[in-house]
């Protein structure tokens, strides 16, 4: 019996892909285009390793790996410094993950392909102070469900869904401060998802900056992730701009009633042009 | 949740914890390499950069001065909010579209002096620059500008912006 309900715990896992990265974050590193009529576009590489598959907080297939290459493409356009558009679009380059089929034989599953395009429109209020600036962010999101359908094993959630965001940056000549709050929503039975972002950075160089973010992750089906890590962010010269990032899943609870991945690594390299 | 055993699935490996313990422990080594290399980048940067106080009025008159002394065709503004040189680049975006700018001085014509909320702009001696037009070039890149310095032959001038707070 207590096979069984591992097998199906495990089949489910394989039907229900798990849920796509709702960064908060936005384009250009999202500090940019800060002026009216400006806009540009980054290309991110990102690799995802998972080393275990978890029910709730508990591991229960150690070392039943998943491991997620994606490029994403993302761009962004102010008309007025307040108002811009902005999308972000990964293709996954190859994710690949380790499960149980029905006869306890351990599986390998793939997928592939364009991911789900996140289309947002952020309406920002920035403020000019004597020793810092800042601005208070709103950015209602859509998300538009592309690609194919894959029964066994999807990366992106492909359907449709909706988001609000709500963000806060501050700046001085040193110090940099960025907190934020999302909530998506969901076709068909994709759970509802909040997540709250923490960032911390020191403006070491007049090029440079060093960071330490930190993110947290609930959804309907009671997973919470809470993952942290540095991040550098570099500029070349008026127009390029990178960014490396690596956060570590220092909590990792899936769904209580079926099994995923967790127990996460991702590690993020950007470039971005901004004119 | 049971415990299994490698042998109860067909030969696949399976392990199901009693606690979390050794995640925690690998948690805790990567809050120690987290702390390490925050520290490493904090003692190799630190003198990368002086920290500097808030930009007073007076500072800022300094950092004119330093700027401004003997460049007859040179204006320094007071940009508030200016803090971050990489935030700032939509200065010389917006400011390098005004006709009169000397690109061939400072960069592009234009220098941002983040430290002191600064924008130096070099134009051209047979173009006097419109004081107007580069008020609204600053709003337009997100700034809020004041006041400007220019050089008289002497000594820093400050001269108030119209319209500005």
């Amino acid at each position: 019996m207590q096979h069984l309900f591992i097998q199906k715990t495990l089949i489910l896992a394989g039907l229900l892909a798990p849920l796509s990265f709702l960064q908060a974050d936005q384009p250009i590193m999202n500090m940019m285009p800060r002026w009216d009529s400006g806009y540009g576009f980054q290309v991110r590489a990102e690799h995802i390793h998972r080393s275990d598959l978890k029910q709730g907080s508990r591991t229960v297939g150690s070392g039943f790996t998943e491991d997620i290459s994606q490029i994403h493409l993302e761009g962004v356009y102010t008309w007025d410094r307040s108002i811009r558009m902005t999308f972000k679009l990964p293709y996954i380059a190859d994710a690949r993950r380790e499960v149980l089929d029905a006869n306890n034989n351990k599986v390998v599953q793939h997928d592939s392909g364009i991911g789900d395009l996140t289309v947002a429109l952020p309406l920002k209020h920035y403020f000019n102070l004597a020793a810092r600036s800042g601005s208070w962010t709103l950015a209602p999101q859509i998300r538009v469900p592309l690609g194919k359908q894959n029964e066994d094993y999807e990366v992106a959630n492909r359907v449709w869904g909706t988001g609000l965001s709500f963000g806060y940056e501050t700046e001085t000549y040193n110090w940099f401060f960025a907190t934020g709050a999302s909530i998506w929503v969901f076709e068909k039975e994709e759970p509802a998802e909040w997540s709250y972002t923490l960032d911390l950075g020191w403006n070491a160089r007049d090029n440079m900056q060093l960071l330490i973010e930190t993110d947290m992750k609930w959804d309907d089906d009671n997973a919470f992730t809470l993952s942290t890590g540095p991040a550098l962010y570099w500029r070349w010269s008026d127009h390029v701009h990178t960014r490396i990032e690596w956060k570590h899943d220092v909590v990792s609870k899936v769904s209580t009633h079926e099994a995923d991945h967790g127990n996460g690594d991702r590690i993020s390299i950007g470039i971005g042009f901004v004119f | 949740m049971p415990e299994y055993h490698a042998s109860s699935l067909h030969g696949i490996r399976w392990q199901s914890y009693l606690s979390d313990s050794p995640k925690q422990y690998t948690n805790m080594k990567f809050l120690y390499t987290l702390i390490a290399l925050t520290l490493c980048s904090a003692t190799l940067t630190l003198n990368a950069r002086p920290q500097h106080p808030v930009a007073s009025e007076e500072n800022r008159l300094t950092g004119a001065q330093e700027h401004l002394k003997g460049q007859a065709y040179q204006i320094a503004v007071y940009a508030r909010g200016l803090v971050c040189s990489s935030c700032g680049i939509g200065l010389r975006i917006h400011l390098g579209k005004l006709d009169g700018i000397d690109k061939t001085k400072l960069d592009k014509g234009i220098l941002l002096d983040s430290k002191n909320q600064l924008v130096i702009i070099a134009y051209d001696p047979k173009t006097p620059i419109d004081i107007a037009a580069t008020q609204t070039a600053i709003h337009k890149a997100g700034y809020e500008p004041t006041h400007y310095y220019k050089w008289n032959g002497d000594k820093v001038i400050i001269h108030k912006l119209e319209g500005s707070e």
